[in-house]
C-alpha cells in the first residue's frame, strides 16, 4: 500500500517536468527553420481578395491577381522578427466582370492609372499563439497612408524544389479613409472592406 | 450612386446657370441694342464654371479640394475657364483693346482669353499619360482651337442652336465617360450638359445668342472634360473618337451658303453634330464591350494555349500588362 503514493508521484513526474520545461509563448509561436530568411512572394500562388457589402444586402467578392513583395522572418529581430513588404497591382483587380473591372480601375475606385500599386509595409509583428501573429503596418492606397493591424496566420513552410513558406493575412479597412468614397454616402456600397491576402514566399 | 444624388449633381448646376442668366440678362428688359448683346454676359461663364465645380464637389466630397488626384484639378480648370471668360467683359480691358485695335478689340480680348486658358490648362492639368511633350502640345491644341473658333459662333448663332450643340457634345462625352467606367466624371459632365440646355432654352426665350464669353467657357470646359475622359479610359478607344464630340462643334464655325437660310443652316449643323457625337458614343460602346463583344483580355487566355487545351498546372496564364 505504501507503493501507491510513489506510483502516483512517478506518473505525475513527467507531466510536472513537461509543465516546467514547456517553451514560453514567444518560442511556441516561433516559426520552423524552413521559414527563416527572406522570401520573394510567388506571384502565381499569391493573391488578395476583398469583400464589401453591396446595396446593404449581399457581400460582394473581388480579387487582385498580381501580388508581389517580400516576406522576412528573423527570429532574433524582436518585434521585427516577421516583416512584410507587399505591393498589389491595382490594375489586376478582377471581379469576374469586364465592365465592373473597368469601373474598379477608374478614379471612382482604385484610380489605377495614377496609383498603379497599393502597398503594405509592416512596422511590427508580435506572436499571438497557435501560429497567429498580430502585424501592424502602413497601408498606402490612393496616395493615402494609414496604420492598420492585420491578423496573420502562418500556414506552413516546406522545402520542395524551393524552400517556401506561406501566410494568410486578414484585416478590415474603411475605404473612405483612403479617399475611396463611391457609394459610401448613400449606402449603396459598404465602407468597410474585409481583405484577405494569401501569400506564398520562395526563399531567396 | 442613387438617382437622387445624380439628379442633384446635374440639375443643381443647371438651376444655378438659369438663375445667373435670368439675373444678368434680365430678359424682361430686352435691349437688343445692348453692346454686350453678342459678346455675352459675365455671369454665364461664371455660372457654368460654378455649376461644374459644384457637380464635382457633390461627387467627390471634400476630397476634391485636396487636389490629391490629378482629375481633382478639373475644379481648377473650371475656375480658370470661367474666371478668364468672365474677365473678358471687364469694360476697361475691352476699352483699352478697342483703342489699341479699333474695330477688333472684342476679337482680340476673346482670342487672348482663349490663349490664356489653353496655357493655364497646360500647366494645371497633368492628367495620366499626358506628361509627354506631344500630349501636352495636344492638350494646348485641343483647348485653344475650339475656344478660338467657337466664340464667334456663340455670339452670332441663335441661342437654341449653340446651346443645343454644347448640350449634345456634353451629353455624348458624359455617355462615353460612363462607358469608360468613370462615373463621377460622367455625372459632372452631365452637369455641363444640363447647364448648356438651360442656357439654350433661356437664350431661345430671350431671343439672343448664348454669347461669346460662354462660347469660350463651354469649349474650354468640354476640352478639359475630354482630356480627363481620355486620360483615365482603358477601353482602348482611339483618341480621335474622344475628341470627336468637341471637334464636331467646330461645324458651328463653318459658314453655310445663304440659300440654306438661318434656321435651315442651324438645323443642318445640329444634325451633323448629332451624327458625329453618335459615332463617338457608338465607338466607345463597341470598345468598352457595351454591345456584348468579348474583350481582348477574355480572348487572350485560351489563345495562349490553343482552343480547348488546358494550361499546365502552375503556369501563369494571365495576359501580360
Amino acid at each position: 500500500m505504501r507503493l501507491r503514493p510513489l506510483l502516483l508521484a512517478a506518473a505525475a513526474a513527467p507531466l510536472l517536468a513537461l509543465a516546467f520545461t514547456a517553451p514560453p509563448e514567444n518560442a511556441a509561436a516561433s516559426l520552423p527553420a524552413d521559414a527563416e530568411g527572406r522570401f520573394n512572394v510567388d506571384t502565381v500562388h499569391s493573391m488578395a481578395m476583398f469583400r464589401v457589402q453591396h446595396l446593404g444586402a449581399g457581400q460582394f467578392w473581388g480579387r487582385f491577381n498580381d501580388v508581389k513583395g517580400t516576406i522576412e522572418y528573423r527570429p532574433d529581430a524582436g518585434e521585427k522578427a516577421l516583416s512584410f513588404d507587399i505591393s498589389i497591382d491595382t490594375a489586376s483587380v478582377d471581379s469576374g466582370h469586364d465592365g465592373l473591372d473597368r469601373h474598379l480601375r477608374s478614379p471612382d475606385f482604385f484610380n489605377s492609372k495614377e496609383f498603379p500599386a497599393m502597398t503594405f509595409k509592416s512596422v511590427s509583428a508580435s506572436p499571438a499563439g497557435n501560429g497567429m501573429w498580430k502585424v501592424e503596418g502602413d497601408m498606402t492606397m490612393l496616395g493615402v497612408t494609414k496604420r492598420i493591424a492585420a491578423e496573420v496566420e502562418f500556414t506552413g513552410a516546406k522545402t520542395m524544389r524551393d524552400r517556401r513558406c506561406g501566410f494568410e493575412a486578414v484585416f478590415t479597412i474603411k475605404r473612405s479613409e483612403f479617399g475611396m468614397n463611391w457609394g459610401v454616402e448613400n449606402g449603396s456600397l459598404g465602407d468597410s472592406v474585409r481583405v484577405i491576402v494569401g501569400l506564398e514566399g520562395i526563399a531567396n | 450612386m442613387s438617382p437622387t444624388a445624380i439628379a442633384a449633381s446635374t440639375l443643381l448646376p443647371a438651376g444655378f446657370v438659369a438663375a445667373a442668366l435670368l439675373v444678368s440678362w434680365r430678359p424682361w428688359r430686352r435691349t437688343a441694342a445692348d453692346a454686350a448683346f453678342e459678346f455675352g454676359s459675365f455671369a454665364l461663364p461664371l455660372a457654368v464654371a460654378a455649376g461644374w465645380i459644384l457637380a464635382l464637389r457633390l461627387q467627390e466630397g471634400e476630397a476634391i479640394w485636396s487636389l490629391r488626384q490629378r482629375w481633382h484639378w478639373l475644379v481648377v480648370a473650371a475656375a480658370i475657364a470661367g474666371g478668364v471668360a468672365a474677365a473678358t467683359t471687364l469694360p476697361w480691358l475691352r476699352g483699352w483693346l478697342a483703342e489699341l485695335r479699333p474695330g477688333r478689340g472684342d476679337a482680340l480680348v476673346l482670342n487672348l482669353a482663349a490663349i490664356l486658358i489653353a496655357f493655364a490648362f497646360r500647366f494645371t492639368l497633368h492628367l495620366p499619360g499626358a506628361d509627354a511633350y506631344a500630349d501636352r502640345l495636344m492638350l494646348l491644341f485641343v483647348v485653344l482651337v475650339p475656344a478660338m473658333l467657337l466664340w464667334p459662333a456663340a455670339g452670332r448663332e441663335p441661342g437654341i442652336a449653340t446651346g443645343a450643340a454644347f448640350w449634345m457634345a456634353a451629353t455624348g462625352l458624359s455617355g462615353m465617360a460612363v462607358m469608360g467606367g468613370f462615373a463621377k466624371l460622367a455625372i459632372s459632365i452631365g452637369a455641363i450638359a444640363t447647364a448648356a440646355a438651360a442656357a439654350a432654352l433661356l437664350a431661345a426665350s430671350a431671343r439672343r445668342p448664348v454669347g461669346a464669353t460662354a462660347g469660350i467657357a463651354f469649349a474650354a470646359m468640354l476640352a478639359a472634360a475630354t482630356a480627363a475622359g481620355r486620360a483615365y479610359d482603358d477601353s482602348g478607344l482611339p483618341a480621335a473618337f474622344w475628341h470627336l464630340p468637341l471637334a464636331s462643334l467646330l461645324l458651328l464655325a463653318i459658314p453655310l451658303p445663304s440659300a440654306w437660310g438661318r434656321v435651315g443652316g442651324s438645323l443642318l449643323r445640329l444634325l451633323a453634330i448629332a451624327v458625329a457625337v453618335g459615332v463617338a458614343v457608338a465607338a466607345m460602346a463597341s470598345a468598352s464591350g457595351a454591345f456584348g463583344t468579348p474583350s481582348e483580355e477574355d480572348e487572350a487566355i485560351p489563345s495562349l494555349y490553343g482552343f480547348g487545351e488546358a494550361a499546365p498546372y502552375g503556369a501563369d496564364v494571365r495576359p501580360s500588362a
